[in-house]
Formats: structure tokens, C-alpha cells, sequence
């Protein structure tokens, strides 16, 4: 649309500056390079921003990112490839040990780690795709669940190698010595988590933009008309469940490193179920909308807490007040908005675009 | 009328893989399929030529469509073989009939509902299509060049059958006649050497029948087409062979004329569409 926009633009005599953004324009039409400038821009701004908070608070911030790449797997696997997955929060484990076993046990690099978690934990989703890819609806559902239910059971049934319900500890990188002694291991996670939603966030949106993105599409719109289209529905029901869990792998070692340690509690169905409910307030199939989710896992639970303290409420309510909200969130969007908050984004970014091109 | 049929031809393509053999086509022997306890085809043979169009009519339930499953790969018959160009194919995926060559569209629309109309159309054309992942992960130059490409081809097909113009549409939002147009242009897209064609012009009106008549006639110029149909005038004015299905076997194989005269292919319709 906006390259039409130029385009269309009766001939002028090109003023420096007229170049000067036109050129700008080429640059962001590049998918490629516009979703660079994009994440650098963010990444750059992320930087600035927690400089100016506390320790808390960026510790906060830095739960967000885990549920961000894990949001975006889920959120594509479903949205855009039809498949529904009840056991992102045991793909969120099956990286969060990855990452602290070959920390425990190898002198392994931090990237190396984090790429490890994503592979291993991509090899067990891809497995999970070729049972997935013979089940549809509420048998997938099921199948995925069972997962979530039964994985933190292994991780207490062999104590001595996943360190039963207690878990494992976890140590958080320090900063390199350039950054100087400014940056805390908090703000370095921070960083370092900002630079893995960035990556993740780049990937994932060239992927859809591709024809792998278009087949996962096709897939979820008419699967018999994509068999005879020329593409087997079952690979890319696979490789979809692959990549989702690869996001949901690095997801998991980040949430590692970020909780300090890995423990089954930490991965209980709750956070299977909360992330597709995350997902569905955010936004489901869309990138930014998997933003909203993680902000919403993780702040809605902060202001819970804030409001039973203030309003004087016992435990009991408090624990569950964030529970309430949740469901509530989720009802009034489903009803409100069937693309999340994304969806109501994207309506009042339309209305503010035909606002402005209305003749002053 | 139904000069459309070819003298004994040498299509370019076919000599790679015909071997010695004298198919020279997309050809069923003694095709069954059973459904539990139901017959759906009983020992059908049908060969389809490059440069022909191939009637197959019955009525409801004959097997019309199980008999297109078949010959595109995505129902394995119990017995029989299916054989492309004099090679044996029965028991390969669709996806792979496909990239040699075989396409079809749909009895019904099957179109992809929540994607734009170019992007269906791009999916046909996909078959044509070699970036992988990983490339595609890192939005590799290649990934931009070759969409580039699709997105034509797909335009192309898509201004061929002069519904260029709903590109940015989604599905739903079109005529059913438009999206009928979408639908052939997916199958065209990959440029197929086979055309099976499930009852495309049911929907349509009599112009628009017209119209696709003439189409057909066209795409017949360079590929074979199986077409079912029950609307028999178009059926018998583009048609160069029918073959007749009845509750999953063939009755009657012949020309249009033929076909017309036989007094076992009206009394399978009791006398009612035939006639006509
Ligand atoms: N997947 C299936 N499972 C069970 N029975 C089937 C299946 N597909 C088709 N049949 C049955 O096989 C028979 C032939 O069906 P088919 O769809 O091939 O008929 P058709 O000639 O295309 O009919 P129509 O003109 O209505 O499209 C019918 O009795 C149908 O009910
Ligand atoms: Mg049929």
C-alpha cells in the first residue's frame, strides 16, 4: 500500500529532502532490512529505557521476554498453521533443562546454551508433530496436554539427574567486562533476553512472509486443497510444530536463566494453559500480538497482587484474583475483539490512517 | 466440433519419461475402490491423451470423483494401476502427481477462506517453488526474488482467466463465479500437463458456461483435461471422448455421439439430462 502511495504521487521536482525519504521508504519496503531497522531501533530504546529503572523492575521486564519468544511459537502454530498445542509449557521445560544440565555439567558458552535448548527442545517438538499431524482438534488438544501433565513427573521421577521437586539452580551470566561495571547481571539478562526477542521476532516474521508461512496458512485453511495444491500437509504440520517448539526451547533456557532455577512447579499445566490464553488476549497468529500476551502473563499478576494488598484482601483472594482477571481478559476479548488486542491495535492504527488522509 | 482431437502427437515433454511403452497419457486400468461394504469403483479404465478433453459423466454417487481421487494420488485403489507417461505412479502421494503434472480442482471450491485470492493462487504455483527453512527464516535474498516470481505467475494465471483484478480480495467476499476462476487458476498456475476438472461449471451461469467452454477448448491446445460435468451441453461440446460411470463402473465409453445414442447411458439418467 504505502509503495503504491509513492508511486502515485504526482511528479515533483525532488527537493534533497524528498530524496533523502523516499530513500528512507525504499529501505523499509526491503522486508529484510526493515525488520533489522526495526529491531535495532528496539533493541537501542530497550537499552535506554532500563538504565533509567530499578533492579526490580527490570527484573520484571525481564520475565516478559521468555513469554514474548514463547507466545510467538505458540501463536504461529496456531493462528497461522490451525494446530492447537496444550504442551508449550513442557516444550518451555524440556529447554529450561537443556540449558541448566549443560550448564551444571559443560563449560558451554552462554549463545551456545541458549541455541542448544532451542535444537533439543526443536528435536522433541518435531517428534510431537508427527503425532500431532495424525490428530486434529480436541485429540490434539488431549495428546498435547498429556505432555504437560506428564513431563514434570519425569523430571521427579529421575531426582538425581533433573533434581526432583526442588529443581536445579541456575547461574546468571555476568556482564561482560566492556559494558563496565554499570551493567548488573539483571540488566545483561535483560539485554540479552531484548536481543533473543529480536531475533526471534526477525525470523518469525520473513518466515511467514515466505512460502513456508503460506503453506502453514493453507494448511489451516483447507488441508485437502493443499494436498492437491502440491504440498504435504503432514510435513508442514511437522516442521510448524518444529519451529513453534524451538521458540518454545529458547524460551525455556531464557526463563531459566531469568527464575534462577528450574523446578517442575515452574512448569506445571498452568503455564501450558496460560499461554494459550495469553495468546488469544494478545492476539492469535500475530507477532505483536504474542507482546501483549507476555506483558499480560506478567503484569497482571504484579497488579493483582498490588490491588489485594491495597484493598486489604486475605491470601485466598488474592492468590486467585489474578486468575479472575485472566478469565475475564480473555471473555470480554473473545467477545470484543476475535484478534486480541492486536486486532483492536490494528482497527485504530486503520482509523487514525483514513483520519488523517481525509482532505484538511 | 470435436476436432480438438490430435493427430498421434510427440509432445515435447512426454519423451523424458515415456519409455517404449505406447501410453502416452494419464491412464486408470482396472481401477477399484471400496469403502467398508460399498463398491465406489468396480475394474475402471480410463485414459486420458495430451491435447484431449476426456468426458467422464454419471450420475450422483457413480464415482466421478472417487475415479479423480484416484488419479491424482489421493486415494490408493484396492486394485488397479494408475500409470503416467508409461510409468507406473499408483501409490504416490498427490503432492508428487502434482509436481509431474497432474492438477485438478475441486467438486465445491476449496478455496483457502482467510488467505487474499493472489496468495491462493500462489499456492498452486508452489509445486515450482525451491526456498527452503532456512533461508526463508533469515529472509534470504533468494526468498525475495522467487516470491517475486510466484506472485507473477500468479497474476498471470489469475489475468488469463480475467479476475485479475480481485488479487487483494479475500475469497468469501467474491461471486461464486469469480471464486470458481480462482479455483482453475491455482490448478493452472502450475502448469499442469493434466487438467482434472470436478463439475466446474456447476454454479455458473449459462454465459458464464459458455465462457468456460471456450476456455477448456484453449487449455486443450496444449494439455490433456478430464472433466466431469453434468451439465451434458457443455459436456458434449468439449468433450472429443466420454466415458459413462454408473454405480462405480463404466458403462458406456465413446464419442460424444456415441454416447448419446447409447440406450444404456439413458436409462442410468432415466431418459432425464441426456435427452436434453
Ligand atoms: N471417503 C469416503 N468414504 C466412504 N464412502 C465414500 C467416500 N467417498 C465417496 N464415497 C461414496 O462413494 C460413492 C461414489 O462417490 P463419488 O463422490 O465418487 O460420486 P460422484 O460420482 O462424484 O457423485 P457426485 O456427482 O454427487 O459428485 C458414493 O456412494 C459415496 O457416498
Ligand atoms: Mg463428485
Amino acid at each position: 500500500m504505502q509503495e503504491s502511495m509513492v508511486s502515485a504521487q504526482p511528479e515533483k521536482k525532488e527537493t534533497p529532502a524528498v530524496k533523502r525519504q523516499s530513500g528512507m521508504r525504499r529501505v523499509l519496503a526491503q522486508p529484510l532490512l526493515r525488520n533489522l531497522v526495526v529491531g535495532l531501533v528496539a533493541l537501542v530504546l530497550f537499552y535506554l529505557l532500563i538504565g533509567h529503572l530499578g533492579q526490580y523492575r527490570i527484573y520484571q521486564l525481564s520475565l516478559v521476554g521468555p513469554y514474548v519468544i514463547a507466545l510467538v511459537g505458540l501463536s504461529v502454530l496456531t493462528g497461522q498453521n490451525g494446530q492447537i498445542s496444550l504442551g508449550h509449557g513442557a516444550l518451555m521445560a524440556i529447554g529450561a533443562w537443556t540449558l541448566t544440565l549443560l550448564q551444571l555439567h559443560t563449560k558451554t558458552p552462554l549463545w551456545m546454551m541458549l541455541i542448544a535448548a532451542a535444537l533439543v527442545t526443536m528435536f522433541f517438538g518435531a517428534l510431537l508433530g508427527l503425532v500431532a499431524a495424525r490428530l486434529r482438534g480436541p485429540y490434539l488438544a488431549g495428546a498435547t496436554l498429556a505432555l504437560a501433565l506428564g513431563l514434570p513427573d519425569i523430571t521427579t521421577r529421575y531426582q538425581s539427574v533433573f533434581g526432583g521437586y526442588q529443581g536445579l539452580e541456575v547461574n546468571q551470566p555476568n556482564a561482560p567486562s566492556f559494558l563496565g561495571a554499570a551493567a548488573t547481571p539483571t540488566e545483561w539478562l535483560a539485554l540479552i533476553e531484548m536481543v533473543c526477542v529480536v531475533v526471534v521476532m526477525v525470523l518469525f516474521a520473513n518466515l511467514l512472509r515466505s512460502r513456508v508461512g503460506r503453506n502453514f496458512r493453507a494448511v489451516r485453511d483447507d488441508e485437502i486443497a493443499t494436498q492437491v495444491s502440491g504440498i504435504s500437509v503432514p510435513r508442514t504440520q511437522v516442521l510448524a510444530f518444529a519451529l513453534s517448539a524451538a521458540a518454545a526451547g529458547l524460551a525455556g533456557g531464557l526463563f531459566a536463566l531469568v527464575a534462577g532455577n528450574v523446578s517442575p512447579g515452574g512448569f506445571s499445566v498452568v503455564l501450558s494453559i496460560s499461554l494459550l490464553a495469553a495468546m488469544v488476549i494478545g492476539g492469535t497468529g500475530t507477532l505483536a500480538g504474542a507482546v501483549w500476551g507476555a506483558l499480560i502473563m506478567v503484569y497482571v499478576p504484579e497488579w493483582a497482587t498490588t490491588l489485594t494488598q491495597k484493598l486489604n484482601l486475605n491470601q485466598a483472594v488474592s492468590a486467585n484474583l489474578a486468575l479472575a482477571i485472566y478469565g475475564f481478559l480473555l471473555v470480554a476479548i473473545i467477545m470484543i475483539a476475535p484478534v486480541g488486542i492486536q486486532g483492536l491495535v490494528r482497527v485504530a492504527i486503520f482509523k487514525l490512517k483514513s483520519l488523517r488522509k481525509e482532505p484538511g | 466440433m470435436s476436432k480438438v482431437t490430435m493427430p498421434p502427437m510427440q509432445p515435447l515433454h512426454s519423451a523424458r519419461i515415456c519409455s517404449m511403452d505406447s501410453k502416452e497419457g494419464l491412464s486408470a486400468d482396472e481401477v477399484s475402490v471400496r469403502f467398508g461394504g460399498l463398491v465406489a469403483l468396480d475394474r475402471v479404465s480410463l485414459e486420458a491423451l495430451p491435447r484431449e478433453v476426456h468426458g467422464v459423466i454419471g450420475p450422483n454417487g457413480a464415482g466421478k470423483t472417487t475415479l479423480f481421487n484416484v488419479m491424482c494420488g489421493f486415494v490408493k485403489p484396492d486394485s488397479g494401476t494408475l500409470t503416467y507417461f508409461g510409468k507406473q505412479v499408483h501409490g504416490l502421494r498427490p503432492e508428487k502427481l502434482t509436481r509431474m503434472g497432474v492438477a485438478r480442482t475441486l467438486q465445491g471450491l476449496g478455496l483457502f477462506s482467510r488467505m487474499p485470492v493472489i496468495e491462493n493462487v500462489m499456492i498452486g504455483a508452489d509445486s515450482q517453488a525451491k526456498v527452503g527453512v532456512l533461508r526463508a527464516l533469515v529472509g534470504a535474498g533468494s526468498t525475495v526474488t522467487e516470491e517475486r516470481r510466484l506472485r507473477a505467475a500468479a497474476m498471470e494465471a489469475l489475468d488469463r482467466l480475467g479476475v485479475a483484478g480481485y488479487a487483494a480480495k479475500l475469497p468469501p467476499q467474491l461471486p461464486y463465479a469469480i471464486q470458481k476462476k480462482v479455483a482453475l487458476a491455482r490448478a493452472l498456475v502450475s502448469n499442469p500437463r493434466f487438467l482434472l476438472l470436478d463439475e466446474p461449471a456447476s454454479g455458473l451461469s449459462e454465459e458464464e458456461m459458455g465462457e468456460l467452454g471456450d476456455l477448456i477448448l484453449h487449455l486443450a491446445g496444449d494439455l490433456g483435461v478430464v472433466l466431469v460435468e453434468h451439465h451434458m451441453d457443455l459436456v458434449m461440446r468439449v468433450c472429443s471422448n466420454i466415458s459413462v460411470l454408473d454405480f462405480g463402473r463404466v458403462i458406456a465409453v465413446g464419442t460424444p455421439a456415441e454416447v448419446k445414442a447409447n440406450p444404456l447411458v439413458t436409462e442410468a439418467y432415466l431418459g432425464d439430462e441426456v435427452g436434453a
